[in-house]
């Protein structure tokens, strides 16, 4: 510790050999600075404190967005809104800043530089978390006039924007909603048209509530099998009876008497004659109603033709065998029993016949079903697409209506006073320059002139350093040392030591003197500078 | 200091009148012929020793010490017991450093020399003159070699008497015959002489060789000081250098660049026999105790009274 004392007095001691040399480089800077700190044209500040709707801004943006915007980006959207190209070439026409920018290129850096130097921030008063929409509008420059003016036109050119309502943006978003409205009413009756004109063609062919071509067909098909199985059994049960009928009559021989036999053979005859007459008639009432191809018709001529057959066959047995077989078979006639199965032979005849049309109908449709069997598939993948495009235009429609109606709230609710841009404080410039800080200046450079200076005779005692005792001078000669002789003479040296010593410190003092000196000397131009500006300027 | 003054104001006192007995010139009466024809340097006798030449010569140099103050060749009263410690600080070591074999006499010749002008040579010689004279065995002849500035002669104001240079001139010239015996008792000093044109040669020559040993045969054991010219300014002070015992380099502190420090050492040569003084070391402040001073400061502050005394005393003699 006693060392590190030691070397920095000898140090010090070696530095004051310098002295003048430091004074001389203290006082040069000091004087060169002051000169460059007077040399430094004044700049003022103009502002102006706006509210400005972010969310009106950012709403097309954030759609969709769940986060909410911090602070930067609000400022970024606010100052790309207020500070646009077309804006600012206006503030410089009207401010004449331009006057000096000859070239394109000039004039682009001028705006540049505009957009540079136009500096937005949210309100210092407000500025929390969030902006609230308060924004402050800064500008400087060298001329209190035209920093005020600068920040005055840019205002005024934006109230008039807002003030004259161009709302361009949502007029054109509602006309591009109605043209597309109208498109898709268009495409929309065009596909319901289509869709019309096509189920037209296709009647028949389209799938119905019994479903599609394929249930159809295979419904057709089961309808056609169970039909055929109809006639199958009821051709099986006419051959039955019929087996039945031809097997009654030794039975019938044993148990019936003569005389009920030839009551049952009389009464067959007649009842054959009686049913042909029946079976006559109703064939005539039929036919005023049914054509003579009606089935039931047809079913009745058969029977009667039977009937005839039969009636003839029974004669010509009577003519050629009555004594053996006329009386039997005028008996068998006769028998109840033959006679019911008679008539469900009839009965199973006429429904067989039925059947066998029925089965031919079915045929008939199944086959056409079979025909077209490459056809509908086609005709059904048209319809669905038709439907689907139908279904598609329409929803489209739907949404664009929906939105348009939304547009047109939106435009409303604007127009009902919803602000984006306010001026709450209009432009104000301070008479005092906000920089540069002179003062601050002017300390620097006298802080630096001395510290320069000491720093001098600092390094000039590095390049030339003395003998300050003897132990350096034994460590840096490396030769015995024999003692220390003190200042003779010291005090007759005193005084001029002392004048010396005043003459240094009056030196230095006056380095001092003369920057108080250029402190008030600065803060009394400024004094002016911002009285002439006040009576100059604009308030 | 005071121990000067008293004993030269005892010697004073046990030579009464010693100003007017001998007007002889000192030259005049040794015959020179015996000095003539040097063998060596043991082997010349001598014509005279200093004690001869006191006692023969009546007129004794005044060191008139209040004369010497107000040039500032001695310390101011004030300062004068502290000074003076100091130089008995130094002559201490240099004592202790002499060889004691009789054959060793040139080691006893001390080249006091500085590296620029200015250093404080000549206070530095002169008072270790004086300090040295204090010592009762011991004879010390000052000699001012500084050709080109002479200080130590104009001093005494013996510029126009013949000194060193007259007698490396003039062969036929002793150089006994130009030391001046000074009322300081032991003290003696040889005044450069009349100036030469050919005084930086002189100095350097083979001439001055021998008058050196043959001055350091005639003092032994006593010490002959050679007040010198600045090393680096001039060339003969190298010459003088080779043909001296020792030097004493004085540093002035605070002034003095280490490079011209260094560079003086190496013109003088590494492989003499150099030793350092710090003269004008800064007084007292806060770490003064650091610079081995502050007893003596210390002292002197404490008896203001014994310097205005012999002041007084002074003034009366």
């Amino acid at each position: 510790m006693h060392e590190i004392v030691v070397r920095i007095l000898d140090d010090l001691r070696g530095s004051w050999r310098f002295r003048w040399l430091a004074l001389a480089v203290a006082w040069g800077i000091c004087v060169a600075g002051w000169i460059g700190v007077f040399l430094i044209p004044n700049v003022y500040e103009s502002n102006a404190r706006v509210y400005v709707d972010t969310q009106s801004l950012l709403g097309p943006l954030l759609e969709g967005l769940a986060v909410k915007p911090n602070v930067d980006s609000e400022l970024a959207v606010v100052r790309q809104a207020l500070l646009s190209r077309p804006r600012l070439e206006k503030v410089a026409r009207d401010t004449d800043l331009d006057i000096l920018a000859k070239t394109p290129a000039e004039t682009a850096a001028l705006i540049l530089d505009l957009q540079k130097r136009l500096v937005i921030s949210t309100d210092a008063r407000t500025a929390n978390s969030n902006s609230d929409g308060v924004y402050r509008i800064t500008f400087t420059d060298t001329s209190r006039e035209k920093s005020f003016q600068v920040v005055q036109t840019l205002l005024n050119s934006f109230v008039e924007d807002t003030l004259t309502g161009k709302r361009e943006g949502q007029e054109e978003a509602q006309r591009f909603l109605s043209d597309q409205i109208a498109a898709h009413e268009k495409r929309l009756q065009d596909a319901e048209s289509r869709l019309a004109e096509f189920k037209k063609r296709n009647i028949g062919r389209m799938p119905d509530d019994r479903g599609d071509y394929f249930v159809r067909l295979q419904h057709e098909m089961v309808e056609l099998e169970k039909a055929r199985q109809a006639v199958m059994l009821a051709e099986a049960r006419r051959t039955e009876i019929e087996r039945q009928l031809s097997g009654e009559e030794p039975f019938l021989f044993g148990f019936d008497d003569s005389s009920s036999t030839r009551q049952q053979n009389n009464s067959k005859t007649g009842d054959v004659a009686a049913r042909i007459k029946e079976l006559e008639a109703r064939e005539q009432q039929l036919l005023l109603t049914y054509t003579e191809k009606h089935p039931e018709v047809i079913a009745l001529e058969d029977t009667l033709a039977n009937l005839r057959k039969q009636q003839e066959e029974e004669l010509e047995r009577v003519r050629q065998g009555q004594r053996a077989t006329g009386s039997l078979s005028q008996s068998l006639k006769s028998n109840p029993v033959y006679q019911g199965i008679r008539v469900d032979l009839n009965r199973t005849e006429i429904q067989l016949a039925e059947l066998r049309k029925d089965l031919a109908q079915r045929q008939s449709r199944v086959s056409e079903l079979q025909r077209v069997v490459n056809e509908v598939p086609e005709v059904e993948a048209e319809l669905s697409r038709l439907n689907r495009d139908y279904d598609v235009t329409r929803t489209q429609y739907q949404e664009l209506v929906k939105r348009l109606e939304t547009a047109k709230l939106t435009e409303d609710a604007a127009k009902t006073g919803v602000v984006t841009f306010q001026v709450i404080d209009p432009p104000a410039a301070a008479f005092d320059p906000v920089a540069p800080n002179r003062i601050v200046l002017l300390i620097g450079v006298l802080m630096a002139g001395l510290g320069a200076g000491g720093g001098v005779a600092y390094l000039m005692n590095l390049l030339r350093p003395v003998f300050h005792n003897t132990r350096m001078l034994g460590e840096v000669l490396g030769l015995p040392v024999l003692g220390a002789i003190s200042r003779a003479w010291a005090e007759r040296d005193v005084m001029r030591r002392r004048l010396e010593l005043a003459a240094v410190s009056s030196v230095g003092v006056l380095l001092v003197a003369a920057f108080v000196g250029v402190a008030l000397l600065s803060r009394a131009i400024n004094h002016a500078a911002a009285t002439t500006a006040g009576l100059g300027g604009p308030q | 200091m005071s121990l000067v003054e008293r004993a030269l104001q005892k010697l004073q006192a046990s030579r009464p009148s010693p100003a007017p007995v001998s007007r002889a010139p000192a030259p005049a009466t040794p015959p020179a012929a015996p000095l003539s024809a040097p063998a060596g340097r043991s082997a010349v006798p001598l014509l005279r020793s200093p004690e001869d030449l006191r006692a023969g010569n009546a007129r004794l140099l005044h060191v008139d010490r209040e004369r010497l103050r107000g040039q500032q060749m001695l310390p101011a009263l004030s300062q004068e017991r502290e000074i003076s410690d100091q130089f008995r600080a130094i002559k201490r070591p240099l004592l202790n450093g002499l060889p004691a074999e009789q054959d060793e006499t040139l080691s006893r010749t001390i080249m006091v020399a500085s590296a620029l002008p200015g250093d404080g040579k000549t206070f530095t010689s002169l008072n270790l003159a004086l300090s040295l004279a204090l010592e009762k065995d011991l004879r010390v002849l000052l000699v001012d070699a500084d050709a080109p500035k002479p200080h130590l002669t104009r001093a005494f104001e013996r510029q126009d008497v013949p000194g060193l240079l007259d007698a490396l001139a003039d062969p036929s010239r002793h150089i006994e015959n130009v030391i001046l015996p000074t009322d300081v008792p032991r003290l003696d000093f040889l005044p450069i002489g009349k100036w030469h044109d050919t005084a930086n040669e002189l100095l350097a020559s083979e001439r001055m060789r021998d008058v050196v040993q043959r001055l350091a045969d005639m003092y032994y054991p006593g010490i002959v000081l050679f007040d010198s010219p600045p090393v680096l300014l001039t060339n003969e002070s190298r010459a003088l250098a080779t043909f001296l015992g020792q030097v004493v380099l004085v540093v002035k502190s605070g002034v003095t660049p280490h490079q011209a420090v260094k560079e003086a050492i190496a013109t003088l040569g590494d492989d003499r026999r150099i030793s350092v003084v710090l003269n004008n070391a800064p007084l007292g402040g806060v770490l003064g105790h650091y610079y081995g001073y502050r007893y003596g400061y210390g002292a002197t502050r404490g008896q203001p009274a014994a310097g205005a005394g012999r002041r007084d005393n002074n003034d009366s003699t």
